[in-house]
C-alpha cells in the first residue's frame, strides 16, 4: 500500500479518517484466515481499521525497538477493545472486538484459545 | 556495599525475574523516571509513535486510549493512560505479562500521588533502576517528555512570532515535503502545544516541535541536515 519509507510521513494522515471503534454488545472474536461471515463481516471496516493501525504502529515502532515481527497487537479504550493475533508467518490470524475494558492478560488469552469454527 | 546500591541490585533482579526490561513513567507530561534501555534518538522515536497512536485514537473514538499492547517476537510493549500519567513498559516476549499489568495498573493509577508507590511492585523497581531526573531538566528527548502535552507556555524574549518562526519551519521543511503537509504538520504541532500563533517566539518551543516535525523524516542523513537547519533558524530565535 505504501512504500516503508512513507510510512512515518504518511502514519498520520493515513490514521486521522480511521473508524477505530466499533458499535458491539458483545465481545466478538473475527477469523481474519477463513471468509469472513454474520459478525466479521459487519465489522470488516473496523477490523481493517485494527490492522492498519497495529500495522502502521508496529513499523514505527520497530525503527527504534528493533524486535522482530508483530505477534499480537492491542488497542483499549474506555469502551473499545480491539486486538489482533498474528500467525507463525506473521499473517493475521484472529481479531477481537470487544464493548468492555478488558484485561490484556484475557485479551490474549482469548484471542489464542478460541477455535476458528 | 552501601544500602542504596544493594537495593538497585535487588531492584533488578527483581525486574529481571518478572522480564522486564524498562520503563518510563511521565506524570503530568513530566518525566519522572525512565529506565528504558534505549538510545535518546531511539527513546524519542518511539514516544513520537506512542504519542501518534494515543492522537489518532483520539481523534478517531474522542476518547483518550486506555492501553496499548504490541507483542513483537523479541519484545513486548505495554503502555497505559490514566487522566494525568503515562506508562511505557517493555519487557522480554515471555515475561509474566498477568502480574505485570496488575503491578502497572496499580503504578499508574497512583502515580500522581506523591508517596504511593510501593517498592515492591517490580514496575516500580524497574522504575527505580533509573535515577530520578532532577526537577526542571529539560529532557533530552523533546516531544517525548509530555504524551500529553497540556505545558504552560514558555517566555520569550524573541520578536519573532510563530507564525514567522512557523513560515521558516516551513520552508525548511519543504525541501522534502509538499508545502501542504509541512503546514499541515506544523500547524498541529502547535495546536497540541496550544501555541497562541501570535505571540513571539520561543526558542526552546520551537526547537521541540522541529525535532517533532523532522522525526517524522525516514531517511537518517536527510533528518541530520534538516535537524542542522532547525538548530540554525533556532539560533536567530534567540
Amino acid at each position: 500500500m505504501f512504500r516503508l519509507s512513507e510510512r512515518s510521513l504518511n502514519f498520520e494522515l493515513i490514521l486521522l479518517n480511521t473508524n477505530i471503534h466499533a458499535f458491539v454488545d458483545q465481545t466478538i472474536l473475527i477469523p481474519l484466515n477463513l471468509e469472513l461471515q454474520g459478525f466479521g463481516e459487519s465489522l470488516r471496516e473496523t477490523t481493517d481499521d485494527l490492522l492498519d493501525f497495529l500495522g502502521q504502529a508496529s513499523v514505527n515502532l520497530n525503527i527504534c525497538l528493533n524486535a522482530g515481527s508483530l505477534q499480537a497487537g492491542l488497542v483499549q479504550g474506555s469502551a473499545f477493545c480491539g486486538a489482533v493475533l498474528y500467525d507463525n508467518e506473521h499473517k493475521p490470524q484472529r481479531a477481537l472486538i470487544s464493548p468492555e475494558e478488558l484485561t490484556v492478560t484475557m485479551t490474549i488469552k482469548l484471542l489464542e484459545e478460541a477455535p476458528d469454527e | 556495599m552501601s544500602k542504596r546500591r544493594q537495593h538497585n541490585r535487588d531492584s533488578v533482579n527483581v525486574s529481571e525475574s518478572f522480564g522486564i526490561l524498562g520503563a518510563c513513567l511521565l506524570v503530568n507530561g513530566e518525566v519522572e523516571a525512565d529506565s528504558l534501555p534505549l538510545s535518546p534518538s531511539n527513546r524519542s522515536q518511539l514516544m513520537q509513535t506512542l504519542l501518534l497512536m494515543a492522537a489518532h485514537y483520539e481523534t478517531s473514538a474522542r476518547l483518550p486510549p486506555k492501553v496499548f499492547f504490541l507483542r513483537f517476537e523479541k519484545a513486548q510493549l505495554l503502555v497505559l493512560f490514566s487522566r494525568q500519567s503515562q506508562l511505557v513498559l517493555l519487557s522480554k516476549p515471555d515475561a509474566r505479562l498477568g502480574e505485570l499489568e496488575i503491578a502497572a495498573k496499580k503504578v499508574i493509577s497512583t502515580a500522581h500521588i506523591r508517596g504511593s508507590l510501593k517498592q515492591d511492585n517490580p514496575v516500580v523497581m524497574a522504575l527505580s533502576m533509573a535515577a530520578k531526573l532532577p526537577e526542571n531538566t529539560v529532557p533530552d528527548r523533546l516531544p517525548t517528555a509530555n504524551l500529553t502535552n497540556h505545558q504552560p507556555p514558555a517566555q520569550s524574549n524573541s520578536n519573532m512570532t510563530w507564525n514567522e518562526a512557523s513560515q521558516g519551519l516551513e520552508n525548511i521543511m519543504t525541501k522534502v515535503l509538499s508545502q501542504a503537509q509541512a503546514a499541515r504538520l506544523i500547524g498541529a504541532a502547535i495546536q497540541r502545544k496550544g501555541i497562541d500563533t501570535t505571540r513571539p517566539c520561543d526558542a526552546p518551543s520551537f526547537a521541540e516541535i522541529g525535532a517533532e516535525i523532522t522525526a517524522k523524516i525516514p531517511s537518517r542523513p536527510i533528518r541530520a541536515t534538516l535537524e542542522k537547519e532547525v538548530a540554525e533558524f533556532c539560533a536567530k530565535i534567540g
